[in-house]
């Protein structure tokens, strides 16, 4: 298989090369081992080995910062005062300081935190660690004072669902109240009082006109009455006396045709006679014949005369009828009369019906008042009850409106925040400067360290060196022309990290959010004391790159050993892991190393203000390093 | 006058011998060829001769001891480019003139001359890391010559150039030998130093085997002729044993596909042909034989017993 086989060529190459063998083993080695032993020891959260700096100037007793003082969280130092503190951080027998101060319990506590802001990661880590116990203290503090609050807020709970239940009740009775109300207001709306009392007006005034009309009425009738009766009386004896001659009239036409008949029946006889009589007695009987056609005649003409009577009789008689009739008539106008006034007397008697049902409605209607009454009594005792539970609410309301001003008293921040924080930088500078320093630092070593070593393994595997070394060009010439070269190139590297960090150019207009050229970084370190501070760097990272270049072979060997001094180095030198995680022991290794001596003195030059001779311990430990390889160069013949 | 004289150089590393009493002289103008195969010590040897190692006995005195800067006047031309490829070739060869302390004239001069001597004129501004092999040997020789050195060391000079390359180079040392300079060349092309070296010294193992001019030593170790067959497949052991028991020679010998047999007798023709029918009827399949007049690979393989190829 064409990939086992590249494999194998890959391992075989690696293999090839006994230092690199040697490299890969101890790499990892080392890597481990050096960390391990370097940070195993320590245990984070021990976290009783960091000294804490503290100044309590509280303007009240509190037992919590009382009990912070005496912590077993933390290693503390107490101080007197702030510049104290201050002194021994930067003195480093401190790491990080506290400094609290607080007017009175209600006020929220100000908690300065100094840290060595020329030792960003460590001291920022354990600040933050002090923090962490401060904040432990902030939280006891808000938890006791919020423990107030809510055993208040707790209590008003159960009022309010005491209240609430009260409202309930108080809305039952106003719901029973209302449709009470809305009924007495149906009953009302069913009440037109002004329709009752027009009724009762009109029927009154109705029934006072018919009073008198059916009084007087009825005594014109009653006048009319007996006038008719005597009327009547006297019409009737004149009927019966009409009624006895009527009876004998009757009689009379029968009598007068009797008398005719006979008178006939004796002229008849007398004419049937007179032809037999002689005529003396003819004449004679002939003039009894004439008398008596005289006498009838007479006599009948009296009929006429007995028929006028008789009509006459029938004509009174037609009007007695009429009279009767009218008698009648006046009898049934009596009748209807007495019909009228029975209908009044039930006229008025209705109207006293309606004045007995106005009376009834009024009744309901005095009902209905009575019942509003019996309402508005109710609704006044539940009124009293509402008042005085409202009155039982609000002296509990009026309580906890004491407590909520009490707590006025408190000013909300303590709440939400007890304690404030204020990180406090020791060195008036930018902790940006660390990262200068340590990019500074990284670059060079990186470059002086890797370039010197590289250049030298390639001349020598390019046979440059070879010719380097039959010129009969001095050696520390040929020393001292490397080394300048590197440095050069050190300072250009140098001087563009500088350039960057310190100078601060505002673009007239906006490239990619990119609005200024440079960070502006404000340092009291002299151009001079930098440079000269790089160049003592890079001159001890270029000798230890030509120490590696001794033993390298080649360039990959020379570049691991590199990295293999450079990684732990950056990893020991507090760059990357604070040096006060380290076992005491390693700390002392760290701070002798080229790379912590380095950053130290950057640091020093940046952060700290230092001129470049107060740091002559670092300078001197870095020169000592440099002629310790420069020994070793010369003893193996390298130059 | 010598230009150097290794006097008894003897060289160790811890317990091995790499140089054993090592003693020869290189007189001006000459080129001398420091011959023998890979371990024979001439890299050591040289070195301690420009200086670069100490000798563990024994004494190098170069231009007779009279001069006190010897460096400025010796060069070696190391058989692998020495120079920094990322450089063009002018660059290259000032730079180097210019650790020699060569005035600023005088350097310019030097570049001028050697990159119009050494054909670089196309190149004077390329990288150098883009020249082709045969260039960077010269921008090789151009650096290490930019001093104007008395004494030229040529390590294995024309390793792996191709034909024309080759004749050239020799064509440029022959005319620095002309100029008056005194070469040392290491090389393992008999034939390179045969052409060129005025005197050659053998060594085996860290011994100086022979020295002196190759025509003296082809005349005292090379023998006569040889015929060379080629045969497929080689021979075996025992008709190799066969051939020298009949011809009553032991030095036939046999590597891989060749057969070489010296003729040191008057009417050997007539063996040889007998030995050609016998091998055909051996079945052995000879593609070729040709006679060879002895050179100085046969000197070396008659004193060292090892083959040295022609390097064309």
């Amino acid at each position: 298989m064409k990939i086992f086989e590249i494999i194998w060529k890959e391992i075989s190459l690696v293999k090839a090369q006994k230092i690199a063998i040697l490299l890969i083993l101890l790499y990892p080695l080392l890597a481990i081992g050096l960390l391990g032993s370097a940070f195993s020891g320590i245990d984070v959260t021990k976290i009783q080995q960091v000294k804490v700096g503290f100044v309590n100037e509280l303007g009240f007793e509190s037992s919590e910062i009382e009990n912070f003082s005496k912590s077993n969280d933390l290693s503390i130092i107490r101080f007197s005062d702030e510049n104290s503190l201050i002194d021994a951080i930067k003195q480093k027998s401190v790491i990080v300081g506290l400094k609290v101060s607080g007017k009175s319990q209600t006020s929220q506590i100000r908690v300065d935190l100094f840290y060595d802001n020329s030792n960003l990661l460590s001291s920022r880590f354990f600040m933050e660690i002090a923090k962490a116990v401060m904040q432990k203290i902030t939280f006891n503090i808000a938890q006791s004072k919020l423990s107030d609050v809510w055993s208040t807020i707790s209590s008003l709970g159960d009022n309010i669902s005491a209240e609430r239940e009260n409202v309930d009740l108080f809305k039952s009775q106003l719901n029973a109240a209302g449709e009470s109300l809305v009924d007495l207001e149906k009953k009302l709306s069913d009440l037109d009082i002004n329709s009752i009392k027009k009724t009762l007006k009109d029927q009154e005034s109705s029934v006072n006109n018919y009073s008198a009309d059916v009084e007087s009425f009825s005594k014109s009738v009653s006048s009319y009455k007996s006038s008719f009766n005597e009327t009547k009386k006297e019409y009737n004896s004149f009927k019966q006396s009409i009624l006895s001659h009527e009876n004998k009239l009757a009689i009379l036409p029968s009598k007068i045709d009797e008398v005719l008949v006979s008178l006939n029946s004796v002229k008849k006889g007398l004419l049937d006679l007179s032809p037999a009589l002689p005529p003396d007695e003819k004449a004679a009987v002939e003039g009894y014949v004439v008398q008596i056609s005289q006498a009838e005649s007479e006599i009948s003409s009296w009929g006429p005369v007995v028929d006028d009577f008789l009509t006459l009789m029938s004509e009174i008689k037609d009007e007695s009828s009429k009279i009767n009739k009218a008698f009648l008539d006046a009898d049934k106008i009596f009748d209807k009369l007495d019909d009228q006034a029975s209908l009044i007397d039930s006229t008025l008697s209705n109207s006293s019906s309606a004045i007995r049902r106005v009376n009834s409605e009024l009744k309901v209607f005095e009902d209905s008042i009575n019942q509003i009454n019996l309402l508005i009594n109710d609704s006044k005792k539940s009124k009293e009850n509402i008042e005085e539970k409202l009155n039982s609410s609000s002296e509990i309301l009026s309580s906890f409106s004491d407590q909520v001003i009490s707590f006025n008293k408190i000013d909300p921040k303590v709440l939400a925040q007890p304690v404030v924080f204020y990180e406090r930088k020791v060195f008036d500078v930018d902790p940006f400067g660390i990262l200068v320093s340590n990019a500074t630092i990284v670059v060079l070593i990186l470059t002086c360290l890797l370039l010197t070593s590289i250049i030298i393994i390639l001349e020598r595997t390019e046979n440059v060196s070879l010719r380097l070394k039959l010129a009969p060009t001095n050696r520390f010439v040929l020393f001292l022309g490397k080394v300048l070269g590197q440095m050069i190139i050190a300072f250009i590297e140098a001087l563009i990290i500088f350039a960057v960090a310190f100078i601060k150019i505002p673009l007239p207009f906006s490239i990619f959010g990119l609005t200024q050229i440079g960070f502006g970084l404000v340092t009291s370190a002299s151009i001079f004391d930098l440079f000269l501070a790089v160049m003592i760097i890079s001159f001890v990272f270029i000798c230890l790159g030509l120490l590696i270049s001794v033993f390298a072979k080649n360039q990959s060997t020379a570049i691991l050993t590199s990295l293999l001094i450079i990684v732990p180095m950056l990893f020991l030198s507090g760059v990357i892991l604070p040096i006060e995680f380290m076992e005491p022991t390693m700390q002392i290794v760290s701070a002798i190393l080229p790379m912590t001596l380095a950053n130290n003195l950057l640091i020093g030059l940046i952060i700290k203000g230092m001129s470049i001779f107060e740091l002559w311990f670092e300078i001197g430990f870095l020169l000592f390093y440099s002629l310790m390889v420069i020994a070793v160069l010369i003893i193996k013949k390298e130059y | 006058m010598s230009v150097v004289s290794v006097k008894n150089i003897s060289k160790s590393f811890q317990t091995k011998k790499v140089l054993d009493d090592v003693s020869f002289d290189i007189n001006e103008g000459e080129i001398f060829g420091l011959l023998g195969s890979n371990g024979a010590g001439k890299s050591t040897l040289t070195n301690i001769i420009l200086g670069l190692e100490k000798q563990s006995l024994g004494e190098i005195i170069l231009f007779e001891g009279k001069s006190k800067n010897y460096k400025k006047r010796i060069a070696l031309v190391p058989q692998d480019p020495a120079f920094y490829k990322d450089f063009s070739v002018e660059k290259n060869i000032k730079f180097f003139g210019s650790i020699y302390g060569l005035s600023q004239k005088n350097l310019n001069d030097r570049v001028s001359f050697l990159i119009e001597w050494l054909n670089l004129s196309d190149f004077r501004s390329t990288k150098s890391d883009l020249l082709s092999g045969g260039y960077q040997r010269l921008l090789n020789i151009a650096i290490s010559l930019v001093h104007d050195p008395e004494l030229i060391f040529l390590d294995e000079p024309t390793v792996g150039l191709d034909p024309k390359m080759r004749q050239m180079f020799w064509t440029k040392i022959k005319e620095l030998k002309q100029s008056g300079k005194t070469i040392i060349i290491t090389t393992h092309y008999m034939d390179e130093a045969e052409k060129l070296c005025n005197k050659v010294a053998l060594m085996k193992k860290g011994k100086l085997l022979a020295i002196g001019k190759p025509v003296d030593l082809i005349v005292k170790y090379g023998g006569i002729k040889v015929m060379i067959f080629t045969i497929s497949g080689g021979l075996k052991e025992e008709d190799i044993q066969k051939i020298r028991s009949v011809l009553n020679q032991t030095t036939i010998l046999s590597k891989g596909d060749l057969l070489f047999i010296p003729f040191e007798q008057e009417h050997s023709l007539e063996k040889v042909v007998a030995i050609t029918e016998w091998l055909l009827k051996k079945g052995y399949n000879i593609s070729s034989s040709i006679t060879k007049e002895p050179t100085l690979e046969d000197v070396f393989l008659n004193i060292t017993g090892e083959v040295m190829k022609s390097g064309e």
